[in-house]
């Protein structure tokens, strides 16, 4: 009981993992920023990266980031199953209650908000307005600022790692304890201020793509010639508008009962629990299939690409991604059947879950059938493709087993549970995303990723994946419950241990990963970082207008907006033999770029900690500084952006021309 | 490269700048509504829920709520009629309408802000002991006494308060505005911008027509 | 370029007589909701038929706003904003009628009693707990 604000620093003086953690992050971010500064990139930094509102660079930007929070929430993973295989017996294990459960609702959180999520907002950057023939995305400001709010979310979990706490109530923080009796210290509302923040930048996101598909597309792709990526794109953005505002609604109103003495959650003053739970799966399950359907619509670009064969039912790939967004949001009671609603709800809600799972069927088949008699080649990205579809479909019958409400007594938070979630987040979402990074890479950056490491890395992180997470079925149906710091049954440790293992074959397949981009920046470092002119299609058999453009493509993507009429829009070019335009090109006009969303990103990062420790003078200061930030940006901003003259546009096409002449000859 | 074609390209780019940009509004517009939306369950869930607070009946002064529902439709057109003097280009008649909107979004404000000052200075919200007496609490710290706003209060003031912030809002992007049109007159950029706002204030008053059927018409039944 | 022109009037060209026909069919939906409540002549309505008739119109007089006020039949977008307003209607209908659902049947089978909440035992013993347990 008391004040949540007492004792900002008693994690760094009396948890000696926590101390050593957070000086060796400071001591990384200091080394890093020097570096930076001796080596005099910092203007380049902040003239290209930074102020930039370019959807290629933001969408490179998201994915760092992503793959840092990867390594963040990863490590919870690790010390998490560590512990757990020696965590036979009260007081066993390294990690005490109070620290175990803030690390898996840190993983929770950190996994599905700053990395998937950011991730997916990468590919979506670099990707849509590159297959739809844009120049830019709806709203190249509105961009940039995402990117900070989002990065200001980041930085504001990371910064509970060392002063106060992170909440120790699971990634949906149900109330009663998340609320101020339960929950009397500073975790759940850095919980509540970093995901405030990344969800307004995801919700601005989602806006900026949806009107960029509807309004920028090049003359002649109507939508149904746009590639299925875009469409799965059309419907997560979709579901990300309706599903985050409840989102946010569910966080004000525990801000208020945290802040206010407002009495929503609580069991007193005829406040009432269940409702959160009601809000937060009205968006958490949206949520994962905001998350999948991108994850489809990266499958149905690369099996074709890989396949050297068109993708097997178009129209039905667009019907079942629709079917799934209505189905997606008449589905949410099934993560509460045993909060006790009664007969007439959960036959409904148990209906619908197991209805959802056919459209998923009909998008499975149409890969198999586009692999059917197909010219396979087996390239990293094709691999993760594989091991997805076999993966995820596992996961997937696993979910209706779940889904029948009376069997759901015995599965619900139990450790059978966790493993079904993970099965289709990892096996669906991680599996497909990295086959996706690891595809439009060479378009990114002129070349491709080291093809060894590719490879182990797919079969570590497959190989691992099942050793992690099958004895996690076995030992849930014994009656593990999820979110559990110990167990008394000898005859589960075992399995704990095996999955150990698991974990750390997945380590050695993010460790090739890294160092694949490692090796990449060493490569790009002898490059002084100008990356040369790159072939158009380096992957070859490339289908949609992406693999038109150089790699990387130049900053105004097309310097002659394409004229569409097929699906399969660079397919098509290819087979009407057209050649690469040298001369008459027009001035192409390009967005400034702008600090401010950076300065309202760090305004808004500083007002998060002064409203998480309760400093209001500082709250006045910042909100108004990013008000009036954004306020100066209307009256001071530069909106005309400027034109990059027809000389330099047609410089860099000839340079284009001859690398693909030179390719053909080849 | 002649000056007209940069010239034809700039002001195409603008008129379909314009129509984005509304779009995009529009689509932000549906994203605040399921905002609303969310809120509105709220309050249906709560909507008995007084505890030890006050019933609402006693509270509710209809004659008072329906002067602000006026305030806020006049407002509206009154918005109306400034977008009808940006599609006439004719800037003083739109920065006329456009102060008497503001005026009128003020006193709307103003007469919430009233509403709420005299709810809690009767002691309305607050949750009361057995002996009828208001617990005392402090914000943000959990004392365990059960002190606080009941959750029908709780649900009223977010809802009717979420909205009020909206108008605030909108006020502030209107004297904005104002400064914009002092400064460059009826750009096509200017245009859009009132453009967006002027879905904004109708939204409101969308907003409001739940807001007054919900909380106040059918808590007074 | 000169037909771009027109089209730009068009679509801001909105009349004064589309928003006064507005104006007043939302000052008689007002009124036909405030008067009859507030001079108390719905007394003898059953409850359900009360909520109907205000709701309603509050309904009507949304959708009337919407035609006359927000213009979004208007402009190159008249489509796109049509279906996405239909799809915003259906998803604020689930959002509504999904939570009132639900929470109905929750709040039947673990509040107990036939429908609203009900003062819980005390569950933090530090919490005081008010008087008696109030039922609806």
């Amino acid at each position: 009981m008391g004040d949540p604000t007492a004792a900002p620093f008693e994690a760094l003086e009396q948890v000696p993992i926590v101390l050593y953690t957070c000086l060796a992050i400071v001591a990384i971010a200091v080394l890093v920023v020097a570096g930076i500064l001796l080596l005099g990139w910092w203007r380049a930094l902040w003239h290209n990266w930074i102020t930039s509102v370019d959807h290629k660079r933001l969408g490179i930007m998201y994915v760092v980031l992503a793959v840092i929070m990867l390594v963040r929430g990863f490590a919870d993973a690790i010390m998490m199953r560590t512990h757990q295989a020696m965590a036979l017996g009260e007081g066993s294990g390294y990690l005490p209650p109070e620290h175990y459960d803030q690390i898996f609702t840190a993983h929770g959180v950190i996994m599905i908000f700053f990395m998937a999520t950011p991730l997916l907002f990468g590919l979506f950057n670099f990707v849509i307005p590159l297959q739809i023939g844009a120049r830019d995305v709806a709203f190249p400001f509105l961009n940039n600022l995402s990117f900070w709010l989002t990065f200001a979310g980041a930085i504001l979990i990371n910064i509970s790692l060392g002063i106060g706490n992170f909440g120790r109530v699971g990634w949906l923080a149900y109330p009663p304890l998340s609320g101020l009796s339960g929950s009397p210290d500073t975790g759940v509302d850095y919980y509540i201020w970093s995901l405030q923040l990344s969800g307004v930048a995801t919700t601005m996101g989602a806006i900026n793509f949806l009107v960029t598909i509807f309004k920028m597309r090049a003359p002649g792709m109507t939508l149904m010639k746009m590639p299925i990526f875009c469409w799965s794109a059309v419907v997560s953005n979709a579901l990300i508008l309706m599903i985050y505002p409840v989102l946010m609604a569910a966080y004000i109103f525990l801000t208020l009962d945290r802040y206010l003495g407002f009495h929503f959650f609580t069991n007193d003053g005829a406040g009432n629990p269940m409702v959160w739970i009601n809000y937060v799966w009205v968006f958490g399950h949206p949520e994962v299939y905001v998350l999948i359907l991108p994850a489809f619509g990266i499958l149905s670009e690369i099996v074709p690409v890989f396949s050297s064969k068109r993708l097997f039912g178009y129209s039905a790939m667009i019907w079942a991604l629709l079917v799934i967004l209505v189905l997606s949001f008449l589905v949410w009671v099934h993560h509460f059947f045993t909060m006790g609603a009664g007969v007439a709800v959960n036959t409904f809600f148990s209906i619908m879950t197991m209805i959802i799972s056919v459209p998923t069927g009909v998008k499975i088949f149409n890969w198999l059938f586009t692999m059917y008699k197909g010219r396979l080649r087996f390239e990293p990205p094709m691999l993760w493709c594989m091991g997805m579809i076999f993966t995820f479909v596992g996961g997937g019958l696993t979910g209706v087993m779940l889904s029948i409400a009376a069997a759901d007594w015995a599965y619900h938070n139990s450790s059978f549970l966790v493993a079904h979630f993970h099965h289709t987040i990892i096996g669906g979402v991680v599996f497909a995303y990295l086959a996706g990074f690891v595809f439009w890479f060479p378009k990114a950056f002129g070349f491709k990723l080291n093809r060894f490491l590719g490879i182990v890395s797919f079969w570590c992180w497959f190989v691992g994946f099942y050793v992690a997470f099958f004895p996690l079925y076995i030992v849930g149906l014994k009656g593990a419950t999820r979110r559990m710091q110990h167990y008394l049954d000898p005859s589960w440790q075992i399995y704990y241990i095996v999955m150990v293992a698991g974990v750390f074959i997945i380590a050695i397949g993010i460790l090739s990963l890294i160092l694949q981009l490692i090796l990449a920046i060493i490569h790009g470092c002898k490059l002084k970082g100008n990356l040369p002119v790159g072939k158009a299609d380096p992957w070859g058999d490339g289908r949609s207008l992406e693999w038109s453009v150089s790699s990387p493509p130049p900053p105004y993507n097309f310097a002659i907006v394409p004229q569409v009429s097929t699906t399969d829009a660079y397919w098509q070019m290819k087979v009407e033999g057209k050649s690469i335009k040298t001369s008459d090109f027009q001035p192409i006009h390009m967005p400034s770029n702008t600090a401010a969303g950076f300065w309202i990103g760090i305004f808004a990062l500083i007002l998060g900690f002064a409203l998480v420790w309760h400093i209001w003078w500082l709250v006045m200061l910042c909100f108004i500084g990013a008000v009036a930030s954004f306020i100066c940006y209307s009256f001071f901003g530069d909106h005309d952006g400027y034109y990059i003259p027809a000389a330099e546009v047609q410089k860099r096409e000839e340079a284009f021309a001859r690398i693909e002449a030179k390719g053909r000859k080849a | 490269m002649s000056p007209t074609m940069i010239k034809t390209a700039q002001a195409e780019g603008h008129h379909d700048e314009g129509s984005t940009r509304l779009f995009g509004f529009w689509i932000y517009i549906l994203q605040d509504l399921f905002l609303f939306a969310t809120f509105f369950a709220n309050f249906a869930v709560f909507s008995s829920a007084y505890s030890s607070g006050a019933a609402p009946k006693e509270f509710i002064d209809l004659g008072f709520v329906l002067g602000e529902t006026f305030v806020l439709l006049i407002s509206s057109i009154t918005y109306g009629f400034a977008m009808i003097a940006v599609g006439k280009n004719n800037l003083s008649a739109t920065r006329l309408w456009l102060c008497v909107t503001f005026l009128l979004g003020v006193s709307f404000i103003s007469m919430e802000l009233y509403e709420f000052h005299h709810l809690f200075a009767e002691g309305a919200p607050y949750l009361r002991d057995a002996q009828g007496n208001i617990i005392p609490y402090v914000n943000g710290i959990d004392d365990g006494k059960g002190g606080g706003i009941a959750a029908y209060w709780s649900a009223f003031f977010s809802l009717v308060g979420l909205h009020g912030l909206h108008v605030t809002a909108g006020l502030v992007v209107m004297v904005c505005m104002f400064v914009h049109l002092g400064m460059h007159g009826l750009t096509a950029r200017n245009k859009a911008r009132l453009g967006c706002l002027s879905l904004f204030w109708h939204f409101l008053d969308i907003v409001w027509i739940g807001v007054f059927t919900a909380v106040y018409l059918l808590g007074a039944l | 370029m000169i037909g771009r022109i027109h089209t730009a009037q068009r679509t801001h060209g909105v009349t004064v007589a589309k928003y006064l026909i507005g104006f007043v069919v939302s000052v008689i939906l007002t009124l036909a909701a405030f008067i009859p409540v507030m001079h108390n002549w719905v007394a003898d309505w059953s409850s359900s038929a009360k909520v109907l008739y205000l709701l309603g119109l509050a309904l009507v007089q949304m959708m009337v706003q919407i035609t006359f006020f927000l213009h979004l039949t208007d402009g190159p977008d008249a489509k796109y904003n049509i279906i996405t307003m239909w799809a915003a209607i259906v998803c604020v209908f689930i959002i509504i009628a999904g939570t009132w659902w639900v929470m109905w049947h929750l709040n039947y089978q673990v509040m107990g009693g036939a429908g609203r909440i009900e003062q819980s035992d005390v569950i933090y013993p530090a919490n005081a707990a008010p008087a008696a347990a109030q039922t609806q």
